[in-house]
């Protein structure tokens, strides 16, 4: 008899219902902020994972990214808690997550799909 | 905190940290890094995370003018420029958002290191997003809730 296994789709900590309906498969570039070059798995921690900020679970249980480098390059030159970070890139297909804008334009969500929860930052170049 | 800091000894009364709302966030990653945020009596103020650890962001504050807010908005005013106001704030925030300590002082003291890079704008996305920039004519308490609780382009259109 040949033995199924139950693979989760999303990581165990997202809510129900996340991520939301309206975020798009992924597919194409996404860049990030990152400390370490390369990036270490630190550098992929969400909100959630930390602890930290306040609001919905499901948009903490997402990695903030933008969708364009330059977004990050004035982002980093205006916000000084920034200056010293790299700018990663990942080169994303539709199997990885999810992504949605959310808040002030240029920022969007990354939900990730359990498979990938934990090797991310092999993903993530440093370009900048 | 990363930076050192030379902060007056005197810290704001917890009462007046505890009236202030942030209205808007204007650019975030991993959290809000800059946003408007009302101050005690009513006053509208640019802030920007200039400094954390592992307990508590720092952010810098500043009211501006209404002509200040419309250059600001329209890419004609650095972020740097924006915040050397003569009398500038100091708050600290846990990362949930708890205001932990406020100090006043004079931008004249604040190092180089706490402010945006010269010439450094809001984000084009941002500028975009908000374009025209917001009113920033007073408003009555009252409206000033309603514009929290309902968000800022909705401010906007209520006081223009």
């Amino acid at each position: 008899m040949k033995e199924t296994t139950f693979e989760q789709e999303w990581p165990a900590n997202y809510p129900p219902s996340c991520p939301p309906e309206d975020a798009a498969p992924t597919g194409g570039d996404v860049y990030r902020f990152v400390g370490n070059d390369p990036p270490k798995p630190d550098d992929m921690r969400s909100w959630l994972e930390l602890g930290l900020g306040k609001g919905r679970d499901c948009q903490r249980a997402a990695l903030s990214c933008s969708l364009t480098r330059e977004h990050l390059e004035e982002v980093r030159r205006a916000v000084p808690t920034r200056r010293s970070d790299r700018i990663a890139r990942a080169t994303l297909s539709v199997e990885h997550g999810k992504l949605a804008q959310t808040g002030a334009l240029g920022h969007h969500s990354l939900w990730l799909r359990h498979r990938f929860h934990s090797s991310i930052h092999r993903l993530f170049e440093v370009v900048e | 905190m990363k930076t050192s800091w030379n902060l007056p000894e005197a810290r704001m009364a917890i009462e007046a940290l505890a009236e202030r709302v942030v209205e808007v966030v204007l650019v975030e990653f991993d959290g809000p890094q800059i946003v408007v945020v009302w101050g005690p009596g009513g006053s509208r103020r640019l802030a920007i995370a200039c400094d954390e650890d592992e307990t508590a962001v720092r952010w810098l504050e500043a009211e501006l003018s209404a002509s200040q807010w419309g250059r600001l908005f329209d890419g004609l005013l650095s972020l740097r420029d924006a915040l050397l106001q003569p009398r500038v704030w100091i708050v600290d925030q846990t990362h949930s958002g708890k205001a932990l300590h406020g100090w006043e002082c004079s931008s004249a003291d604040l190092a180089v290191e706490i402010l945006p890079e010269v010439g450094a704008l809001l984000p084009t996305a941002v500028r975009q997003q908000f374009a025209g920039g917001p009113s920033v004519a007073p408003v009555e308490l009252s409206e000033r809730d309603a514009a929290v609780a309902r968000g800022f382009p909705t401010l906007a259109r209520m006081v223009a």
